[in-house]
């Protein structure tokens, strides 16, 4: 199996000394991985350093084997992220933001632009500014700019945030629908941890900065009645009262 | 490069949907339009020749390179970089194929781009206006002294925007940003006055530097020294800006 993410011994510490310390984690192309942890547990540092918004103080990440810090270009050629946000320019139209990210990727063209705002539900408001988008629009347009180019992996920072049910439930459709499609992988990190239970194949539990646990979807729920139980007693298990 | 190409063209695109744009084409409007009023109405009503045709761009230029021109530099540059990092809008450049280097670089010539067309823009409108009220004094020494002035304004104003740049990856504020490239501007100027002898030094007492490309005897050494210093700011403070954005976590 070829590894489209390898996390090394990475580090990155606040100045009030949270973050993440010594991660090391390999993804296997075409999983659809699941980030879990509590609120501060270093999701967001980890998917940050990962996207090369952030400089590790140790360690690398390798994507399909370049890595984000020698080689960010090659690294973040396959790749389409949301982190932390979705954002979009808010003077330009949805059509509009999207043909601009479009000029970094020669082989997108007006037709798979459409596509994309069609399979996220925007085509009818493509010539509408995105400021007067409401919150799951603007997840909307953040995660059609994210599948724009066809990449080969995700990451997706709460991909759910802002969604309504209709959304959540395309969003889940749509994430299994790519990896059937084009052996797509997913790095998932979210708080709604059914959909996780539903949609990823793997899932890693981060807490306290460190890597705690991680197994196949299918052997944890044959351990325990679901992911929450889980995800309870792991962090549980590592001192979180 | 390719990357850079895009970062390039997208930073163009940012810029002329923003409406900062229009505002400095619309005072770079009011400032020719009022300068030639008043040099007509003091031609008219006092018997006062204050400027010809091919003079009056001077006039303009001495007025617009310390106003409206380094004034929307420092807008173009703070929205650029505080604007973006603090609406959050960074990341969507950053997070593409495109290394660090080549997105400040596209964003800095972009910059550099605005201060050209605006002075080209206020060029043609002070030479059109200039034309327009005093054609008999229309000359084509003139005019390649017009174009001169206004080529050589642009390099100390972009090495200022550079300052401003470098601020914007210092500080988080864009206001304060702001503050404190006025703060530059004026202690630059006043500096000037109090070490006249170091003036090469301040940016600032540059930006009428045209005058030695177009004075009567022109001493090359001291253009040479000019350029050479702001050669040397430049570098550094591109060096710097690139320094602090290169590490900047978003």
């Amino acid at each position: 199996m070829h590894k489209a993410i390898e996390i090394t011994e990475l580090t990155k510490v606040y100045s009030n000394g949270r973050g993440i310390s010594n991660m090391n984690l390999t993804i296997d192309q075409g999983d659809i991985f699941g980030f879990l942890g509590p609120n501060g547990a270093g999701k967001t540092t980890a998917m940050k350093v990962m996207a090369g918004l952030m400089r590790p103080d140790r360690g690398d990440v390798k994507i399909f084997g370049a890595s984000v810090i020698d080689d960010y270009v090659n690294a973040m050629k396959h790749v389409g992220c949301i982190i932390e946000t979705a954002e979009s320019y808010p003077y330009l139209s949805a059509n509009e933001n999207l043909k601009l990210f479009a000029r970094f990727y020669p082989h997108v063209d007006q037709k798979r632009i459409d596509e994309c705002l069609e399979i996220t539900g925007l085509l009818k408001y493509k010539n509408e500014k995105s400021r007067k988008f409401s919150l799951g629009m603007k997840q909307r347009l953040g995660v059609a700019a994210a599948i724009l180019s066809k990449p080969k992996l995700l990451i997706l920072d709460e991909p759910l945030n802002g969604l309504d049910v209709e959304g959540i439930i395309e969003m889940r459709k749509l994430i299994k629908q790519l990896v059937h499609e084009s052996g797509t992988t997913f790095f998932i990190s979210s708080h709604l941890i059914h959909d996780v239970e539903l949609t990823c194949t793997r899932i890693g539990v981060v807490y306290g900065g460190q890597l705690i646990n991680v197994d196949y979807t299918h052997n944890i729920l044959s351990n325990y009645s679901s992911l929450e139980n889980y995800f309870i007693s792991e962090v549980d298990r590592n001192g979180r009262v | 490069m390719a990357g850079f190409k895009a970062a390039f063209i997208i930073e163009a695109i940012k810029l002329l949907k923003k409406k900062k744009i229009i505002a400095a084409a619309i005072l770079s409007i009011f400032a020719v339009v009022i300068g030639q009023i008043a040099v007509t109405a003091i031609k008219h009503g006092l018997g006062l020749r204050v400027a010809g045709s091919t003079e009056f761009p001077f006039l303009v230029l001495s007025i617009f390179s310390y106003t409206i021109l380094p004034l929307f530099a420092t807008f173009v540059a703070i929205d650029m970089f505080s604007g973006e990092f603090s609406s959050n809008t960074m990341k969507i450049t950053l997070t593409r194929p495109v290394s660090r280097f080549g997105v400040f670089s596209a964003k800095v010539l972009n910059l550099a781009l605005f201060i050209c067309s605006n002075l080209v823009f206020v060029m043609i409108l002070s030479l059109l206006a200039g034309f327009l009220f005093n054609m008999s004094s229309v000359s084509l020494l003139g005019f390649v002294r017009v174009v001169l002035s206004y080529m050589a304004t642009f390099f100390p104003v972009f090495v200022f925007s550079l300052l401003v740049v470098l601020l914007s990856n210092l500080l988080r504020g864009g206001l304060a940003v702001f503050f404190l490239a006025i703060i530059a501007f004026i202690a630059f100027n006043f500096l000037d006055i109090v070490f006249s002898s170091y003036s090469s030094f301040f940016i600032t007492s540059m930006f009428d530097w045209y005058t030695l490309w177009i004075s009567e005897s022109i001493n090359v050494y001291k253009i040479l020294r000019q350029v050479l210093i702001m050669l040397g700011c430049g570098i550094m403070l591109f060096t710097a800006g690139y320094y602090l954005f290169d590490r900047k976590d978003i």
